[in-house]
């Protein structure tokens, strides 16, 4: 008990002040040294990390000039292994809205459904859930989950899970405002909740987003609708939850 | 992807950030186009905040994307969301900036001691960036804490300043410094944990 609380005396703050890049140089490297032998601080790090992570997400939010994208565009083009083949229309300038380029013509994001957000109350609960062998894989099980849609949603989704990846296939889901995309988030068993993908839908609600990782050990995928880009965490209650465990 | 790369834009426009983030290293400039569409506007909105105006906020987000464009910075999935990581590539890029004294001008807006800042800001002193993280509007996360806390938390993330910096431009004792940061850090930590509301709490965890 007496060296966990020395230790927790001695180094407890001094990884917060790491997390957030307060530690002069030599205390940084004093740090770095404990930390790799220690893993009660690199998990105490890891957790602290997460809560750094959404400081920004605070910022005011600004459109990015037009010139700055035409600048990197040119830079990358001139330096690109495989330099993109036509050339995209410009930006409207000073607009929120989500530029989406014209192969994705169905999939526009009009404005529709305002209010719809802050109504929305989650019913956790899996719907259905099956295993079964993918085809060409006997060995190496997949398994469907059924999400379940928030009250007042009228939206399905299913969700297939392959080791620590996965996809979800979602339908009937309300159209995004101006900008606003789709975020899958994953959700450990610790209670967590971590970004994963974001997507956008067609028209008809459809659409398919991959989860690349961090399927394996999590309780539940959800899915929300978050500004342009993204979030770090949920803004709104999930439209959507796909429970694992 | 099984060596082949994939390159046709209505597909990495589908792609999960970490999926696409492999193809950019490729050097697919339609990768790229996607990824700075996702998180330019973020990236651009941080190095604002930081660095106070725009053409140095639109050189350090341009600074940013090319490293992780030329690959000088490398996306690590251990470290978080993409998102994250190209942010933290921009906070340590903008907060190098201010550190050079890059000159630029403070930002003019509405806020009032934004322009008391930009009226004396000859050059960076303590004393501004002091005035700045204590008064400024707080919404998010960091509205949530108390400000002693918050305080010390912004003036490390967006001032840049060490916790000994911040322990002399408060005139507080050092630990009371540090202590603060962790109190600040784990309340936003514990209620991000608990963001989407007490019905997606796991029961039994």
């Amino acid at each position: 008990m007496r060296d966990a609380s020395e230790h927790r005396d001695r180094w407890q703050d001094d990884v917060a002040a790491y997390a957030l890049d307060a530690l002069p140089p030599r205390e940084a490297e004093i740090f770095e040294a404990h930390l790799e032998g220690c893993e009660a601080c690199r998990e105490q790090l890891r957790w602290l990390t997460v809560a750094v992570d959404q400081i920004p997400q605070d910022v005011e939010q600004l459109p990015a000039p037009p010139q700055l994208r035409d600048r990197l565009l040119s830079v990358v083009d001139s330096e690109a292994e495989v330099p993109r083949e036509t050339t995209a229309p410009e930006p409207a300038p000073e607009t929120r809205v989500r530029r989406l380029p014209s192969f994705l013509g169905g999939f526009s994001m009009r404005p529709a459904l305002a209010g719809l957000a802050a109504a929305l109350v989650l019913v956790a609960g899996v719907v259905g859930y099956q295993l079964h062998d993918s085809g060409g894989d006997p060995g190496d099980g997949t398994r469907t989950v059924s999400a379940q849609a928030a009250k007042g949603v009228d939206s399905s989704g299913a969700l297939e899970v392959e080791g620590d990846h996965g996809s979800l296939r979602v339908s009937g889901m309300p159209p995004t405002h101006g900008g606003d995309v789709y975020q899958a988030w994953i959700q450990d068993r610790d209670g967590g909740v971590h970004p994963s993908s974001v997507f956008v839908v067609a028209d008809d609600g459809s659409g398919v987003v991959s989860i690349p990782s961090g399927l394996d050990g999590a309780a539940a995928v959800m899915v929300t609708r978050e500004p342009r880009g993204g979030s770090e965490t949920p803004s709104e209650p999930p439209l959507m939850t796909a429970r694992l465990d | 992807m099984d060596g082949s790369v994939e390159t046709d834009p209505a597909r990495l426009e589908r792609l999960a950030d970490e999926e696409l983030m492999a193809v950019v290293d490729a050097k697919v400039a339609a990768a790229f186009e996607v990824l700075y569409d996702r998180h330019g506007a973020a990236a651009y909105s941080l190095a604002y905040r930081i660095v106070g105006d725009r053409n140095g906020a639109e050189d350090v987000a341009q600074e940013a994307f090319l490293s992780i464009w030329r690959s000088n910075a490398r996306y690590d999935r251990a470290r978080g969301s993409v998102r994250s990581w190209v942010l933290s590539v921009v906070r340590n890029r903008a907060i190098d900036a201010l550190r050079r004294g890059s000159g630029s001008a403070p930002k003019l807006d509405h806020d009032d001691e934004m322009l008391l800042e930009a009226r004396e800001a000859e050059e960076r002193t303590d004393a501004e960036a002091l005035r700045r993280e204590t008064s400024r509007e707080l919404q998010g996360a960091l509205g949530t804490l108390p400000d002693d806390q918050s305080q010390v938390i912004r003036l490390a993330y967006f001032g840049g300043f060490s916790h000994s910096e911040i322990a002399d431009m408060l005139g507080m004792p050092l630990g009371t410094v540090k202590g603060r940061m962790r109190l600040g850090l784990e309340k936003i930590r514990v209620q991000l944990a608990e963001a989407i509301g007490p019905e997606a709490a796991l029961e039994g965890t």
